[in-house]
């Protein structure tokens, strides 16, 4: 008999895995600590878009997103980076789906830092493949020599290069630089019963659904009858039931102080990488130590360091943010060297004039509504041309990003505040500082950029500023057992066998590359297991 | 245009018209409008209209209107206090315009409101820089004209120029269309023609 499930999140890991285990008759609940959000996305768009208004029934409470955040390396932002939500932060994403690398699952053994992952390419490839499917993920590895390997081409044909492109395409082959398409969960044509991009430029709350968002699959889920979702319902804790294994997790209907408790068969966490530490802490306060495998949930946490650099050329006109948030990369540099530090890069040109988070050397702030929706107003604009003499470096300057992965390391990590939220629970403590490694990468990484404005024949060119690309990673890491993570290579809390993590929070380590992808295609891997052991 | 002269134009009205008590608090630290308690107390046709007659003063470049009248139904209708602050800024406007020999503001031709703000800003003493007015919380609540120019600043005339950045700047700077405007896939292969 099909086993029940509970799902903490609603994210796009949680929301594969809901998918996947209600097509196979399994009863899931999931549990969703912030509000219900349309989907299509076509409210949030006209709301944020047209009349400059985030709707605060989209939003869950300040105090239940609230995090102590301390470090030399941590941002305000990353208090809102969780969109707590239904469909969590891929509801407000770029929709980049690169595949990791071969050696980024093997930096240790074959790069000497970080952490090997407890399995290799090969294995989580055929994952790969179908998460692709899923997402219904346009995109060619024609054009780049550099891609992994891969057994089934993508199932959209690729968003061809921009004219922008071409343009930074031909300088740059001449300086012996390839920059090739993007693969992204963005319909290149209709898929799934979503329609094709009509290029709308939007992306961030793409209102007609081409852009993939988690909800896309929950209502499908929703539509079986055998899933249920509880919005508002902040998990408090799980429960230890007989040895070696969960029993129930315990909620806060409505965010209100009263508890339920729910049983299931399996428990699944897929918070974020903040939140589902957290949980599993909480969860060991009462529950035991149990929950919290060798001491390593919440250490090793990750955030991507995703530098951004602007590029003006003032001999030939660009029109930037004419094809969506991002149009084009390069492998180039992927491949390790020892000349860069042994490690890989990816470049990502962005087709939006400025970064969501940055700022020029100039001051000039970027635009962020196109990702992250209106922002208060901090600019104070004189008049129309004020506003338009403002933007116009808009029509001559491109952005480009530039991420080199980093590793965990002792200064960076989740715990538990000594502060607390409305119930009373402690929230979540962010510590994280800078480590060499990173700033050895950062370095290594202008090296690339300056070559880039050489090739580019940029007059100005400079850094933007550095994002987490709101990748936060590692928390939960999955290993060979306890001494050194909290999951298997499965997402199997070490110790249980019905209680899994998905996400992120999984990651031994962070790659150059967007972690979407894999995340999606590890959750797809321990739907699986679920089934198969639990079905 | 310039925005200093809106600036003062508008500190001008608020010294000359009586208004009821504001209560105003910061916008920064993303707070909400204050309730400034019941609907706009006149014609919604009307007051949009005169809202359409400010934005025109405050982008000073002619633009297409349709958004920018959804943009202010919508606020009246579904945000709490705009109905009010913009029936105020409608009556501030009227008067100006009656005290000039003119039936309201709205229907002022576009050189009568420029010289009407012209006028009023000869008849006012300098205001603080428009970035320094924002940089200003705006606590405690103030009855006084200053507060009310700031309030005015703030909700009603920034937010006129976010509006316009989003959509009508990008045409103005030689996009096509503004972002949320589908173009087809296909767009973005070709040279734009405004190039």
């Amino acid at each position: 008999m099909p086993s029940t499930v509970a799902i903490v999140g609603s994210g796009i890991a949680g929301a594969t895995m809901a998918h996947l285990l209600v097509e196979r008759g399994h009863h899931v609940t999931m549990f969703e600590a912030g509000p219900a959000y349309p989907y299509p996305h076509s409210e949030q768009y006209e709301n944020e878009i047209l009349r400059l208004y985030r709707d605060p029934a989209h939003a869950v409470a300040a105090d239940l997103r609230a995090l102590e955040l301390t470090g030399n390396a941590t941002w305000a932002s990353l208090e809102h980076e969780p969109i707590m939500a239904v469909g969590g932060m891929a509801t407000r994403w770029s929709a980049w789906t690169p595949r990791y690398m071969p050696h980024d699952f093997r930096t240790h053994s074959q790069l000497g830092y970080g952490a090997d992952w407890p399995l290799h390419y090969e294995a989580l490839e055929p994952y790969y493949c179908r998460a692709e499917a899923h997402l219904g993920v346009s995109g060619s590895d024609d054009d780049n020599p550099f891609a992994p390997p891969r057994s089934r081409p993508l199932p959209l044909p690729a968003f061809p290069l921009s004219y922008d492109d071409a343009v930074l395409a031909e300088r740059l082959a001449n300086h012996g630089i390839r920059i090739h398409t993007v693969p992204q969960a963005r319909t290149r044509v209709a898929y799934d019963g979503r329609p094709a991009c009509a290029n709308m430029r939007v992306c961030g709350v793409c209102p007609i659904g081409a852009r993939y968002s988690p909800s896309h699959h929950l209502q499908r889920a929703l539509a079986t009858g055998r899933l249920t979702l509880h919005t508002n319902a902040a998990v408090r804790a799980i429960l230890s039931g007989r040895r070696g294994a969960v029993s129930a997790v315990v909620y806060h209907p409505d965010n209100q102080a009263r508890t339920i408790e729910h049983p299931a068969d399996v428990v699944i966490v897929a918070a974020g990488a903040i939140n589902s530490a957290r949980l599993l802490l909480l969860s060991a306060r009462t529950g035991g130590e149990a929950f919290n495998p060798g001491g390593h949930v919440g250490r090793h946490l990750m955030f991507d360091r995703i530098h951004a650099w602007f590029y003006r050329l003032t001999d030939r006109a660009l029109i930037t943010g004419r094809a969506g948030p991002r149009s084009a990369q390069s492998y180039q540099f992927m491949t390790p060297t020892k000349a860069l530090g042994g490690r890989g890069y990816k470049l990502d040109f962005s087709s939006s004039p400025v970064p969501s988070d940055g700022r020029d050397s100039l001051g000039r702030g970027g635009d962020s509504r196109w990702v992250s929706g209106p922002a208060p107003i901090g600019t104070a604009w004189r008049d129309g041309a004020d506003v338009l003499a403002a933007r116009a470096y808009t029509t001559h300057t491109r952005v480009c990003a530039i991420s080199g992965g980093t590793v965990a390391d002792d200064g960076k990590y989740v715990a538990l505040s000594t502060k607390t939220d409305r119930f009373g629970a402690p929230i979540a403590h962010v510590h994280h500082d800078t480590c060499a490694f990173d700033t050895d990468t950062q370095s290594h990484a202008e090296t690339i950029m300056r070559r880039l404005g050489e090739a580019l024949a940029s007059p100005e060119m400079g850094q933007l500023g550095t994002g987490t690309g709101h990748h936060h990673l590692g928390t939960c890491r999955m290993g060979k057992s306890a001494a050194d993570s909290v999951v298997d290579q499965f997402g199997a809390v070490h110790g249980f066998s019905n209680l899994f993590v998905a996400g992120a929070s999984v990651f031994p380590g962070a790659s150059a590359v967007n972690p979407t992808l894999t995340l999606v295609a590890l959750a797809m891997r321990s739907a699986d297991v679920i089934a198969e052991r639990h079905g | 245009m310039r925005r200093r002269s809106f600036l003062v134009w508008l500190g001008a009205l608020a010294g000359v018209v009586v208004g009821v008590p504001l209560a105003v608090r910061s916008w920064r630290g993303r707070r909400a409008l204050p309730d400034l308690s019941g609907s706009a107390p006149v014609g919604q046709a009307s007051l949009i209209a005169t809202l359409i007659a400010v934005a025109d003063v405050v982008i000073g470049m002619p633009c297409e209107q349709s958004h920018y009248t959804e943009f202010f139904r919508f606020r009246i209708e579904r945000v709490r206090g705009y109905g009010a602050l913009y029936a105020r800024l409608h009556a501030d406007l009227d008067a100006a315009a009656r005290a000039r020999g003119h039936d309201a503001f709205a229907s002022c031709t576009g050189a009568v409101r420029t010289q009407i703000v012209r006028e009023a800003a000869r008849m006012s003493a300098p205001l603080p820089d428009a970035r320094s007015l924002l940089t200003t919380p705006l606590d405690p609540p103030a009855a006084d004209a200053a507060a009310r120019i700031r309030q005015y600043e703030r909700f009603v005339a920034q937010e006129i120029l976010c509006l316009f950045e989003a959509t009508d700047a990008w045409v103005s700077l030689g996009y096509e269309a503004w972002p949320g405007v589908p173009l087809g896939a296909d767009y973005s292969q070709a040279p734009t023609a405004r190039r």
